[in-house]
């Protein structure tokens, strides 16, 4: 079966808020979330080949956009990620420091920082963002519950 | 729950907001659909760059065919063993079929084994059979000398056991050809704006007293490129078309013993390069489509060490950006089961 360009392209257009929005969400100024999703576009489009069934074509237009944030981070940011077992060492030596979760957040390496804001921001099923950070639905789970302990968020409001 | 929970959620909340509040301007879309539309120029010409280098290369090599018939039989007969390495074996482009135009293009080049003892019966012909010419004006031209179809004719007519090995393959290979042939045509008289694209070239591999091995090399464009190859062995020695399960003892676990030593190497290769990627470990969506182990008669061939590769078409354990796959197996996984090697 193949998938049309077309079609890619127009779930891309229909959607693009939301990648905008996600890459937004990583480097906070508008040129560099527009290279982000322009480069993901452009991908999606050249390796439309490897979308094998259509039931996948949201979950994997976000993985590729999620993996041009990633990358662009990567290349241009000046601190490093801070690792989580760093964080949870962090958080216990001095409990009532208080950390800037928005702070914490952009320091969170991947998968985390990206299941959080899927998770949270865009309130997607986790076997969706399982999909498009390409880790096992448990595994996902594992790092979300241990993440939100870290970072003290409690799961009750949601 | 202690008062610092509730404000980072406070905090969380008060983020989401913040998250959702960004909005992209119509400028935003505009510059995705162009540079889209600019992937899908790129990928097609991509594409046809690829299918004119194949077709410049095919043009030039039937060139020297068409002036065959104005020169000497002893040239011309000279020419018609220039693909081969040597031996009792040659290879001659039996039909050549070219078509093309601004949605299409194909070049199909369908090779003919010819072993000595009916060499000297069809020298002569052989000049006239590979006359074809190639007009760019999107005419199909094609041409097939008579007597050699004739001559095919009258091999159908033998009973089966007489068919020599070669027999078998040409005929094979001629049958597929067509097949490709024909749904290259077909899918050309359904598409209206898109682009097909067929190329067949062939190889020979491998040509020692004892073996032989040609590949056919096919490459088929339509919304996105696919490319494979088959491989067609024959036992000089025994006078046999080889598959991959004649070359081991009966019964024996060749199977289990490669597909474990290429899953082994898909893992190592992937580790140390992470530009690389192959169907395995996949998460569990796609898990469907990773290795499992190959085919009974999977395609191989012997590279020129005598080692045995076996070789994967585009996506089969792969995604597409790798191409076709092919896996060296060392010796100690085989040696000791291995009856048949060239």
């Amino acid at each position: 079966m193949r998938i049309d360009d077309e079609e890619i392209m127009e779930k891309v257009l229909d959607n693009y808020q939301k990648y905008y929005r996600l890459a937004y969400s990583y480097v906070h100024n508008e040129s560099d979330a527009l290279d982000i999703v322009q480069e993901g576009a452009y991908k999606a489009i050249l390796n439309s080949h490897t979308l094998k069934k259509r039931e996948f074509m949201e979950t994997w237009i976000y993985r590729i956009m999620m993996n041009e944030a990633v990358l662009f981070i990567r290349k241009n940011r000046r601190s490093e990620f801070v690792s989580l077992d760093e964080l949870e060492l962090r958080a216990k030596e001095d409990q009532y420091e208080d950390i800037d979760l928005a702070r914490a957040l952009d320091q969170l390496g991947e998968p985390e920082g990206t299941i959080i804001r899927l998770r949270f921001f865009e309130d997607m099923k986790l076997e969706d963002i399982a999909e498009i950070v390409g880790e096992n639905l448990n595994t996902v789970k594992t790092k979300l519950y241990r993440t939100l302990k870290v970072l003290r968020i409690s799961l009750e409001t949601n | 729950m202690s008062k610092e929970v509730k404000n980072r959620n406070k905090e969380l909340e008060e983020m989401k907001r913040e998250y959702q509040n960004v909005e992209a301007d119509g400028a935003v879309r505009e510059a995705l659909e162009q540079r889209m539309r600019q992937a899908k120029k790129d990928k097609a010409r991509m594409r046809r760059s690829r299918m004119r280098k194949l077709g410049i290369s095919a043009a030039a090599v039937l060139c020297v065919l068409v002036i065959l018939p104005n020169s000497s039989a002893g040239i011309a007969n000279a020419m018609g063993r220039l693909p081969v390495v040597g031996g009792l074996f040659r290879v001659v482009t039996f039909r050549d079929y070219h078509t093309e135009d601004e949605h299409y293009y194909a070049e199909v080049a369908v090779p003919q084994i010819d072993s000595e003892s009916d060499m000297g019966a069809q020298a002569d012909l052989q000049t006239e059979a590979d006359t074809t010419a190639v007009r760019e004006d999107g005419q199909e031209t094609e041409e097939q000398n008579p007597d050699e179809a004739d001559a095919e004719g009258g091999t159908e007519m033998q009973a089966e056991d007489d068919r020599t090995a070669t027999d078998v393959v040409n005929k094979s290979v001629e049958e597929y050809t067509n097949e490709l042939i024909a749904r290259f045509e077909q899918e050309v008289s359904d598409i209206g704006e898109g682009y097909q694209g067929l190329d067949v070239d062939y190889e020979v591999l491998t040509d020692t007293d004892s073996w032989f091995t040609l590949r056919l090399n096919v490459v088929e464009t339509a919304a996105s490129g696919y490319e494979y190859a088959k491989y067609y062995h024959i036992n000089k020695a025994l006078d046999q078309v080889v598959t991959l399960p004649d070359l081991f003892e009966e019964d024996s676990d060749y199977v289990t013993r490669i597909s474990d030593y290429i899953a082994g190497e898909m893992r190592r290769r992937m580790q140390e390069d992470d530009s690389l990627s192959y169907f395995i470990d996949s998460e569990e969506a796609f898990a469907d489509d990773d290795f499992k182990q190959i085919k009974e008669e999977q395609n191989f061939y012997f590279d020129q060490d005598g080692q045995l590769v076996i070789a994967f078409d585009e996506y089969e354990v792969a995604p597409g950006y790798m191409g076709t796959v092919e896996f060296k197996i060392p010796d100690e996984i085989i040696s000791d089961i291995l009856v048949l090697r060239p």
